[in-house]
């Protein structure tokens, strides 16, 4: 082991005068002091507000249910391509693996138990796919995911465990969430579960983006053959961050599975996976809210449109054309924008008022 | 420290490097020069890992497989590339933390469950990144994205990535390429005083007398095949390389 530079100990850990090793985040990338826990818990609080006015209302509570359930699948897809850099084109079938294994196991087994399971087949089975995929890059991987999504979609279609012969893979009469003795029978009280737990998953997601994991999945994805030559394993990051998106995409399966009642191989077909890539293009793939953004938007976009009736799929198209062209950097990235010019505006205005 | 015996790269039907045998002592620099398409990088990339090669490599005394960069740096030898390879969506403390030798904690587990020790281990990596950052003179540029970074900037910032991992041996494939005489200058010193203090360098480049004010060996390549070695002030005046390297 070499010795430490002269001009090292000359300028150790004094490049950041009164910093303790262990005590002080100071001296820690920029990353680390980011406010994430307060955007986390300031949007809770906003959902919170906003559902709290309508948990009577059973159609529109339905409505912030399918938009939290997807948002914790495209928070998934945000660690699994974005951060991953893998084209995650399975995801709603991990959903489907999710939904139907949790399903099947609950009568017997209860809520909690099964969507453990639950997790836990989705976790082996994604770090199963993407370490047999471990060399195939962009393109390749996705094509592998599709196949995969293909098959699971055809195994629901047709085992006899998912009533595939009877029932063409469809189920009916699953049980509402239910923790510790907790029931969340009606539409209203699922709402409560599903915001817990997409609180609990963002914050989750947080320790993540403020973690040495987020700077190797970034450099990886950028140069994977100069991060090699540096030590760190291009796949390891790689097949962790899908494993994770991936189970996240399956807890979203639970999700759905136990909120609605009813599940369908339909619900998890490729198409799905790339509406899910759409609603983290549109809310922005640069940022973990780009997802919840994007999931937010695109469910809550045709209720807004049911006025124009016939015209629907026609404004649908044009402004999710409309978002591409004007926010390239999705809805999360033109709010960042707008903040960033009030700051600078805001600033401006201060500067001028000191020197009036 | 370092030796590598009888590398061999072919590409299809080229052979880039034929049968190359070198050694480096502790703290001693050496430069490899050549024409171009003399098979100077191409060994680098062998005795890294980058590329498929045969022979054999030892580091610290023990035998690393070649073809495996992983191992290569885990046994001790980090490197810099022809272009300067920064991560631009990282800060320049970011990037050099990149380079620790020590990837404790560093996954799911060390984000979520052991988060105590995985900032702790943090701490020390920035202490080490920012002591790197310090000895290339960016420490005032740490929290920046190394987007913007200047040409010469991205240099010294690998260079800072290449000390922060603690290595053996360094390969820096041409360190001064694109820098103006001052800045090479500058870069000089800098290798130098890495060197004296135990680190080996590996130097890769065109800059003759930059190359000569701080290697103890020169190596030169030709063809794939090494035609000279030895001192800076024999070699550059042997018959041979005037002829095969300066041309007159």
């Amino acid at each position: 082991m070499r010795r430490v530079l002269a001009s090292e100990r000359d300028q150790s850990a004094g490049a950041k005068p009164g910093h303790r090793r262990g005590k002080s985040a100071g001296a820690l990338p920029p990353v680390y002091r980011r406010r994430h826990y307060l955007t986390v818990v300031a949007f809770l609080v906003v959902i919170a507000l906003i559902g709290a006015g309508n948990t009577e209302n059973m159609y529109q509570i339905s409505v912030f249910n399918n938009a939290l359930t997807i948002s914790v699948a495209t928070v998934g897809l945000y660690f699994a391509y974005q951060l991953g850099g893998m084209f995650a084109f399975s995801q709603a079938a991990f959903m489907g693996i999710g939904a139907y294994t949790s399903a099947i196991l609950s009568p017997d087994y209860g809520f909690v138990f099964s969507a453990g399971v639950a997790l836990i087949v989705a976790a082996v089975l994604s770090y199963g796919l993407a370490f047999l995929l471990r060399n195939a890059k962009h393109m390749y991987f996705a094509i592998g995911a599709m196949a995969f999504a293909e098959i699971v979609v055809l195994v629901l279609r047709n085992w006899e465990v998912t009533a595939g012969p009877t029932g063409g893979g469809n189920l009916y009469g699953i049980a509402p969430p239910s923790v510790a003795g907790y029931e969340f029978p009606l539409p209203g009280d699922i709402f409560w579960f599903l915001l817990a737990v997409l609180g609990v998953v963002l914050l989750l997601s947080v320790l993540l983006e403020r973690s040495p994991l987020r700077r190797h999945s970034l450099a990886v994805k950028a140069i994977p053959q100069v991060t090699e030559s540096n030590g760190i394993d291009p796949r390891r990051s790689a097949m962790t961050l899908f494993t994770y998106g991936s189970t996240l995409g399956a807890l979203a399966g639970v999700l759905q599975a136990h909120s609605l009642g009813t599940i369908a191989p339909e619900s998890f077909e490729v198409g799905v996976s790339i509406n899910l890539f759409l609603m983290l293009l549109l809310g922005g793939a640069g940022s973990l809210w780009g997802g919840v953004a994007g999931a937010f938007f695109l469910t809550w976009l045709p209720e807004f449109l049911r006025p124009v009736k016939e015209y629907e799929t026609v404004v649908y198209s044009l402004l999710l054309l409309a978002v591409i062209v004007l926010f390239p950097n999705g809805i999360v990235g033109a709010i960042s924008w707008l903040a960033e010019k009030a700051r600078g505006w805001t600033g401006r205005k201060g500067k001028a008022a000191n020197h009036a | 420290m370092l030796e590598a015996k009888d590398i061999r790269v072919k590409f299809g039907g080229n052979t880039a490097v034929d049968g190359v045998t070198l050694s480096l002592d502790e703290g001693q620099v050496v430069g490899i020069v050549g024409p171009n398409g003399s098979g100077k990088t191409s060994f680098l990339n062998a005795i890294c890992g980058i590329v498929p090669a045969t022979g054999s490599l030892t580091l610290r005394g023990r035998q690393v497989p070649l073809g495996r960069p992983l191992k290569v740096r885990a046994a001790g030898l980090s490197r810099t590339f022809q272009t300067p390879q920064v991560f631009e969506d990282l800060t320049c403390v970011e990037n050099v933390m990149l380079s620790d030798e020590r990837f404790r904690r560093t996954g799911f587990l060390g984000a979520t469950l052991a988060r105590r020790a995985m900032l702790r281990d943090e701490h020390e990596r920035t202490e080490r990144a920012l002591r790197a950052l310090a000895t290339v003179g960016l420490a005032a540029l740490r929290d920046q994205l190394a987007e913007g970074l200047a040409y010469g900037q991205a240099r010294y910032l690998e260079i800072a990535r290449a000390l922060a991992g603690r290595p053996a041996v360094i390969a820096l494939d041409e360190p001064s390429a694109g820098l103006n005489a001052e800045e090479t200058k500058r870069l000089a010193d800098l290798l130098r005083s890495v060197s004296e203090e135990g680190v080996s360098l590996l130097i890769v480049d065109h800059k003759i007398e930059y190359l000569s004010r701080i290697c103890d060996r020169i190596d030169v390549l030709e063809l794939g095949r090494l035609i000279a070695s030895g001192p800076p002030e024999r070699v550059f005046k042997d018959p041979a390389v005037i002829e095969a390297y300066l041309g007159t």
